[in-house]
């Protein structure tokens, strides 16, 4: 049987994971494999450039630092526990944008559930063209491509799914079980703020015919271990990131890991439930209910106070008149 | 391009939405534009009416030539509620203008709703003769978007 490199290099990782409380020997590993210590080391070399912290002594081996884990396909597969989504990843050191490299895939037949993830993207972009920032090593990028069975009316829905999962992973990271607690709040129709600044955004395209949908791209940027000198001039006083709100670093491996599986989980109950249980749990991560709104559209500003989402997830906005305006695209702002 | 051509072309935008429309043939360019109601025919140059002194078998086959006219055009329509965009972003080209020529699975435009945005590609090889939405304008499900003459 050819061993390719690969997997050799997997289980010489997870043999260093289990025996991270004290260092494992050249020797065995040499042993275990049936290759020379010289070869061994030039695996372990290579493990290293993958961004695992090894120490190594000539006395005694190498040792592996669990609390310094690098961002990989093979750590957030450890411990997925999603049935479909991010069970297949295309992991990219960078890109010009995961939602594109997302949609690629699918056209060739991506299955329900594949994800592109990136460390550092190039061109990461938002609605209309905007360009979402997306320095390298502390944040997440990610689109997932699904291809739910219900009519192309339905699908915006998806985007208020999204955000649900976005907020709920959100507030387990910001619950750390210190005193203070900061809250995600969505902005319609799925923008993630914490204490009204932007932490992640959504972005989801389609690809339909009239009555079928071929299928969804979900990108989801979060800001998680970004510091404010990270921001580009001024986007600072507008976005922050997790580590700046909750005053921890928190690892990008267990937050994509429980983002696939909220994201899963709802994703589920919406097929089978419908959308009312998710117009439940997104109207409670919505802080702006009761306040006066600005909705800018193409051409036009519209203003009155913000009422609520409606079943279908528009944007309810009751204007001076009195009349109750359906909105369903436009950037909402206080 | 005769009057009956013409009537018939009226006749098929008359039944939607269509506020302007343009079509340009090897022996005429028609262009019809319309606020509400009835379309009016404001500019067609140069109409080349054929005489048609000769009898009924071939006034038939010309009705079946225009009929097949009115044929060659299908509709581009929104598969979704939501907002229509002819670019992908404000400051890009439009995905398409009327007179160019669109293959089938081309992108001709976006429909927004609640962020999802939804790239609407051609279903047919042809040429845009009539873009019928203005940019960032709102769309009903089923709504026509374009008109193409089919290539």
């Amino acid at each position: 049987m050819k061993v390719n490199k690969i997997s050799i290099e997997e289980e010489i990782i997870r043999l260093l994971k289990k025996e991270s409380h004290s260092f494992l020997s050249g020797q065995a590993l040499s042993k275990t494999f049936g290759l020379s210590r010289t070869a061994i080391w030039k695996y372990i070399n290579s493990i290293k450039e993958m961004g695992y912290s090894i120490a190594a002594s000539p006395a005694k081996g190498y040792r592996l630092n669990l609390q310094n884990l690098p961002f990989t396909v093979l750590e957030i597969s450890s411990n997925l526990k999603t049935a479909f989504i991010g069970k297949n990843i295309s992991f990219y050191k960078e890109i010009d944008s995961t939602n594109e490299a997302a949609r690629e895939f699918a056209s060739k037949g991506a299955a329900e559930g594949f994800a592109v993830v990136a460390d550092f993207q190039k061109k990461g972009k938002g609605r209309l063209g905007r360009r979402w920032e997306s320095p390298a090593g502390v944040n997440i990028y990610t689109s997932i491509v699904l291809r739910p069975n219900i009519m192309p009316v339905f699908a915006p829905q998806l985007t208020l799914v999204a955000a649900v999962a976005v907020a709920e992973t959100i507030a387990r990271f910001l619950n750390n079980g210190s005193g203070y607690k900061p809250e995600p709040a969505v902005k319609w129709p799925n923008d993630i703020l914490i204490n009204s600044k932007k932490v992640a955004g959504i972005l989801t395209e389609m690809n339909s015919e009239m009555d079928r949908i071929n299928f969804v791209v979900i990108g989801v940027g979060v800001n998680v271990n970004m510091t404010k000198e990270m921001f580009s001039e001024g986007l600072e006083f507008i976005a922050t990131s997790l580590k700046q709100e909750g005053g921890k670093e928190i690892s990008r491996t267990a937050f994509i890991q429980l983002l696939y599986l909220n994201m899963e989980k709802w994703y589920a109950q919406y097929l089978k439930g419908g959308f009312e249980p998710v117009r439940k749990a997104w109207t409670s991560f919505f802080h702006m209910a009761g306040k006066t709104v600005k909705v800018q559209q193409t051409g036009k500003i519209m203003q009155g106070i913000a009422v609520g989402i409606d079943n279908d997830g528009a944007l309810l906005l009751r204007e001076k008149s009195g009349n109750i305006a359906r909105i369903l695209s436009g950037d909402v702002e206080m | 391009m005769d009057f009956k051509e013409i009537e018939d072309i009226v006749k098929f935008i008359e039944n939607t939405d269509i506020v302007e429309f343009e079509l340009e043939r090897p022996n005429g360019k028609v262009r019809i534009k319309r606020s509400i109601g009835r379309p009016d025919i404001v500019e067609t140059r140069p109409v080349v009416v054929t005489p048609s002194f000769i009898a009924a078998p071939e006034q038939k086959a010309e009705e079946q030539k225009t009929e097949k006219a009115a044929e060659k055009l299908k509709q581009i329509t929104s598969p979704m509620v939501g907002t229509f965009y002819r670019a992908p972003s404000p400051e890009t080209q439009p995905f398409a203008e009327v007179g160019n020529t669109v293959k089938k699975g081309q992108i001709v435009c976006i429909i927004e709703a609640m962020k999802l945005m939804n790239e609407i590609e051609s279903e047919l090889d042809g040429k845009i003769v009539s873009i019928l939405i203005e940019n960032g304008q709102p769309v009903e499900y089923g709504e026509p978007l374009f008109v193409v003459e089919i290539a």
